[in-house]
C-alpha cells in the first residue's frame, strides 16, 4: 500500500484506537466512583467484557464483589440481572422453562418462559452453593451465548457476559466448580482486603450520603465495537509461540514444563486458556496505545487467565503451593525468543 | 509499509550482537583451554613436555571456541537482534513485530499502523543507550591466566632460569656432549662418546684428510698401552697362520715406505708412545726399517692406515693433532713403546663406531697413531679367526661403512702385503650368520 492510502488508514485506526481507550476509561472511572480501590479487578473486569468472556470473581463476603457486578451494569446501560445461587436451585431456574398456557380459545400451549440467564449482564453470586447440575446450566450460556431447552435453542442477546462470584472461606455445603466450568471463564480474579485508606474512602462514600450516582458512559453497541477492535489487533508470530509455550508450560508431561510444573501440577490449561491470553494481550494492547501484542501483555495477562486452569495435585496443597506461584514459575523460564521465518 | 529504519537500526546493533555472543564463547573455551595449559608450562620447567602436548590446549581452544561461538550465533537474525532492542529499550516488541508483519506481509489497518509505528520510534532510538552485553562471567580469571600464560611463554628467560635449575641439569649433559663433539674434545665423565655422523655424500678423500688432521681423541701419554693376554696371544696364532711370503710382503712394504725421503725434520717431534704389538712383529718392522735405511732406497709407496675410533679413557684430554707429516704410517708399522704397565685389556667399543679408512703416504714407521695400532691390534685379532669378543658391531659396518671400506681397498694402491690383511679385515666386520652378503651399494670388489 502507498504512503498516500496508509495514512488515512492509520488515521481511522488512531480513531478507533483512541475511541477505545476513551470508553474503557470512561467506564472504569464510572465503576470506580462506586467501587473503592479495586482498579486492577475493574480493568480486568472490563477486559474481559471487551474479550467475550466472563469472570470468576472470589473474595471473602462484603468487599463489594455484587456492587462491583450492579455498578457496571448501571454504567454500561445493559441489562442486568442476579441470580442467587443456592442449594435447592435448579437449572430450569436459571435458563427457564416451558410452561402450559391456555389461550382465549382454551387451547393449551408450552409456552416458554425465560430464565435469567435472558439478559447482558448476569451475576452469579455464589456459585459454588449451587449442585453441579444447576452449574452445568450456565455452560451452554456463557460459552455459546445460547441456551437449549426442551429441543429448542435459544440465542441469547448480545453482549452476554457472566460474572460469578463464590466465597473461599465457608466451603460447607459447597460444590466446587467443575474444571469444564471454570475453564468457561476466562479471568479468575481474586479480590483482595482492601488497604486501609481504601477503608477510608469507603467509609466516606458510603456511611455520609447516598450512594453516589453513576452515568451510563456506554451502550451494548459500543461494547461491540470495541471487541471487534480487539479482533482486529494483530499478533506477532513470535508472541504467539511464546503464548502457546507458556500454556504448553503448564502442562507437566510435555518439555516446556517446568520443573516446578512437573512436581505439583496434575493438569493444566486448555486451548481455550490460550485463546483467553491473546485476547486479554489484545485489550491491553490497545490500552496501552500499541497496535499489536507483546510478550509483556502475555505476562501481564497470564495471572488471571491460568490460575484457575491449573490443577494442583495433593502435593501442592499439602504444601501450599499456589497457582499463582506455578504461573510465575512459568513465565519466569519460558525463554521470549524470536526466530527467523 | 517501510521498516527501513527498523531495519537500519537491526543492523548497526546486530555486529555487536555478534561481539558479545563471540565473548561468551570465547572465555568459556579460553578458560578450558587455560586450565590444561597452564600445569603443562609449569611441568616444562622441570621436565621435558613434548611440543605437540603443549599445542593440544591450544587446539582444544580453537576447536571449543567454534563449537561454543556456533552455539551463541546460531540464533543471531535480525529478529533476534530486534528483540535485543526491544527488550533493552522497553519497545514491548515493536521493533520485532514490525519485522514480522512486513515479513508476513501483513495487510491490514492494524499490522500498517504497527510497522509504521515501529519505524518512528527506530528512527527516533538512541542506539548508544544500549547495553548489549556485559563482560561474561570469569573473564577476569581467563585474563589473569592469559596473562601468566604469556609471561611463561615468552617472558624474560631468567624468570624460566629461576624455576628451570633442574630443566638445566637435565640438558646440561647433553649440551656439553654436544659441545664437546663440536670441539672435537672427548667428552668427561661417564657419558658415552659423541658419534659423529659420516656424510656418505662426501668423496672419501676429502673425509679421510678430515680424520687425519683430526686431534687424536685420547692423550697418547696417557693411554694404556698394554695389550691383553688374549691379543698376545692371538698375535702369536697369527704368527703361526701367516706364511712366510706374506710376511715378505710386509717386510717390502715397510722397506719401500722408509725409503721415501722425509719431508720434515722430526727433531721437534716426539713419536707418541705406543702399545707394544706383538714383539716378533715389532722386531719385523724394525729390521725392515733397518734395511730400508741401510740401502737408502728413495721413492714413495702408497700405504694404508685403517683407525677405528676407540672410546676414550676416562679423565683423558685432548692433545691436538699429531703434526702433520710425522703422522702415522700405514700397514703394520708400528713405533716404540716403553709402557710396561700391567696386563693389557681391551676397550668395548659401543655399538656404532665410527670407522674412517685413511690412505697417506708416508715415509716414518716409526710415528704412529694409537688409531693405527689400534688397526693393527684389530687385524691380528681377525686374522686370529678366533671367536673372541668384537669391538664392532659387524651389523653396522657393512650397512654402513662398507662401500667407503672398499673403496680405498678397490682404487687406492695398498702393499700386496697388506692387502690380504685389509681385506680380511673388512670381511670379518661383516656378520657371522651371513659372512659373503655383498654390502649395501658396494658392487666393486676389492683388488686382491
Amino acid at each position: 500500500m502507498s504512503e498516500k492510502t496508509s495514512k488515512p488508514a492509520n488515521a481511522n485506526v488512531d480513531a478507533r484506537l483512541a475511541e477505545f481507550r476513551a470508553t474503557f476509561g470512561r467506564m472504569s472511572d464510572e465503576v470506580s466512583k462506586v467501587i473503592v480501590g479495586y482498579r486492577d479487578i475493574i480493568d480486568n473486569v472490563l477486559t474481559a467484557l471487551l474479550t467475550r468472556g466472563n469472570v470468576l470473581l472470589e473474595g471473602v463476603p462484603g468487599i463489594g464483589k455484587t456492587m462491583l457486578v450492579r455498578t457496571l451494569g448501571e454504567v454500561l446501560e445493559l441489562q442486568f440481572r442476579r441470580v442467587q445461587f443456592t442449594a435447592d436451585l435448579m437449572p430450569g431456574d436459571i435458563v427457564g422453562t416451558n410452561m402450559i398456557a391456555q389461550d382465549e380459545t382454551g387451547r393449551r400451549t408450552f409456552r416458554f418462559e425465560r430464565g435469567p440467564v435472558f439478559t447482558n449482564l448476569l451475576l452469579a453470586d455464589e456459585i459454588n452453593r449451587a449442585t453441579p447440575k444447576t452449574q452445568s446450566a450456565l455452560l451452554e450460556a456463557m460459552e455459546e451465548h445460547s441456551v437449549t431447552v426442551a429441543g429448542t435453542r435459544y440465542v441469547l442477546e448480545e453482549p452476554f457476559f457472566v460474572l460469578a462470584t463464590q466465597n473461599p472461606l465457608e466451603m460447607e455445603g459447597t460444590y466446587p466448580l467443575p474444571q469444564a466450568e471454570l475453564d468457561k471463564f476466562i479471568f479468575k480474579l481474586d479480590v483482595g482486603f482492601p488497604a486501609l485508606e481504601d477503608l477510608d474512602e469507603i467509609i466516606v462514600r458510603t456511611t455520609f450520603e447516598a450512594m453516589p450516582k453513576v452515568n451510563r458512559v456506554a451502550t451494548g453497541a459500543d461494547i461491540l465495537r470495541l471487541r471487534a477492535l480487539v479482533r482486529e489487533v494483530p499478533v506477532s508470530p513470535h508472541v504467539e509461540d511464546y503464548a502457546a509455550r507458556v500454556v504448553l508450560a503448564t502442562h507437566p508431561e510435555t518439555e516446556h514444563a517446568t520443573e516446578m510444573v512437573k512436581r505439583y501440577v496434575k493438569g493444566g490449561a486448555s486451548p481455550r486458556g490460550l485463546q483467553g491470553l491473546i485476547l486479554a494481550g489484545k485489550v491491553r494492547a490497545l490500552l496501552d496505545g500499541r497496535y499489536s501484542v507483546s510478550c509483556e501483555d502475555i505476562n501481564a495477562m497470564a495471572h488471571p487467565t491460568l490460575r484457575h486452569r491449573i490443577q494442583r495435585n495433593l502435593e501442592a496443597e499439602a504444601e501450599e503451593i499456589s497457582r499463582d506461584a506455578i504461573v510465575s514459575d512459568i513465565l519466569t523460564k519460558t525463554p521470549q525468543t524470536a526466530e527467523a521465518v | 509499509m517501510s521498516t527501513q529504519s527498523v531495519l537500519r537500526v537491526v543492523s548497526r546493533v546486530t555486529g555487536r550482537v555478534r561481539f558479545w555472543r563471540m565473548m561468551e564463547a570465547f572465555v568459556p573455551a579460553a578458560l578450558w583451554a587455560l586450565v590444561v595449559l597452564l600445569p603443562l608450562y609449569v611441568a616444562d620447567m622441570f621436565v621435558a613436555v613434548p611440543w605437540y602436548l603443549l599445542l593440544a590446549p591450544v587446539a582444544g581452544f580453537i576447536v571449543l571456541f567454534i563449537l561454543f561461538a556456533a552455539k551463541r550465533l546460531r540464533g543471531v537474525n535480525r529478529f533476534e537482534v530486534a528483540k535485543i532492542v526491544d527488550d533493552q529499550m522497553q519497545l514491548k516488541d515493536r521493533l520485532t513485530s514490525a519485522l514480522y508483519f512486513e515479513r508476513l506481509k501483513f495487510d491490514d489497518d492494524m499490522s500498517r499502523a504497527a510497522m509504521a509505528e515501529a519505524d518512528e520510534v527506530a528512527s527516533k532510538l538512541d542506539l548508544g543507550k544500549l547495553a548489549l552485553g556485559t563482560w561474561p562471567k570469569r573473564t577476569a580469571l581467563v585474563g589473569g591466566l592469559v596473562a601468566v600464560t604469556i609471561v611463561l611463554a615468552i617472558g624474560p628467560m631468567h624468570i624460566r632460569g629461576w624455576f628451570g635449575s633442574a630443566t638445566a641439569g637435565k640438558t646440561a649433559a647433553a649440551k656439553k656432549t654436544h659441545e664437546l663433539a663440536d670441539e672435537g674434545a672427548a667428552p668427561t665423565d661417564n657419558a658415552p662418546a659423541p658419534l659423529e655422523k659420516i656424510d656418505n655424500k662426501k668423496p672419501i678423500q676429502s673425509l679421510t684428510k678430515i680424520e687425519s688432521e683430526r686431534a687424536p681423541d685420547r692423550d697418547p701419554n696417557s693411554m694404556d698401552t698394554s695389550m691383553s693376554a688374549d691379543v698376545l696371544a692371538d698375535i702369536e696364532a697369527v704368527k703361526a697362520t701367516v706364511n712366510m711370503q706374506d710376511m715378505k710382503d710386509m717386510q717390502d712394504a715397510f722397506k719401500d715406505d722408509k725409503d721415501k725421503p722425509k719431508e720434515k725434520d722430526k727433531s721437534d717431534t716426539k713419536p707418541p708412545p705406543i702399545a707394544p704389538l706383538d714383539q716378533e712383529l715389532l722386531n719385523d718392522i724394525a729390521r725392515a726399517t733397518k734395511t730400508k735405511s741401510e740401502k737408502s732406497e728413495g721413492g714413495k709407496d702408497d700405504a694404508i692406515g685403517v683407525a677405528v675410533k676407540m672410546p676414550s679413557k676416562p679423565g683423558a684430554k685432548s692433545q691436538g693433532q699429531p703434526k702433520k707429516g710425522g703422522g702415522g704410517h700405514g700397514g703394520g708399522d708400528v713405533g716404540e713403546s716403553g709402557d710396561t704397565r700391567g696386563a693389557p685389556r681391551r676397550v668395548p667399543i659401543p655399538g656404532r663406531e665410527k670407522l674412517v679408512v685413511d690412505s697417506r703416504k708416508s715415509n716414518d714407521t716409526v710415528e704412529k697413531t694409537d688409531f693405527e695400532k689400534t688397526v693393527m691390534t684389530e687385524v691380528m685379532m681377525r686374522l686370529s679367526m678366533k671367536d673372541v669378543e668384537m669391538t664392532a658391531k659387524a651389523v653396522d659396518v657393512p650397512t654402513h661403512f662398507s662401500p667407503q671400506a672398499r673403496e680405498p681397498v678397490a682404487e687406492e694402491t695398498i702393499p700386496p702385503g697388506l692387502r690380504g690383511y685389509v681385506q680380511r679385515y673388512f670381511e670379518g666386520l661383516a656378520p657371522r650368520q651371513a659372512p659373503q652378503a655383498p654390502a649395501e651399494g658396494g658392487t666393486e670388489k676389492p683388488t686382491e
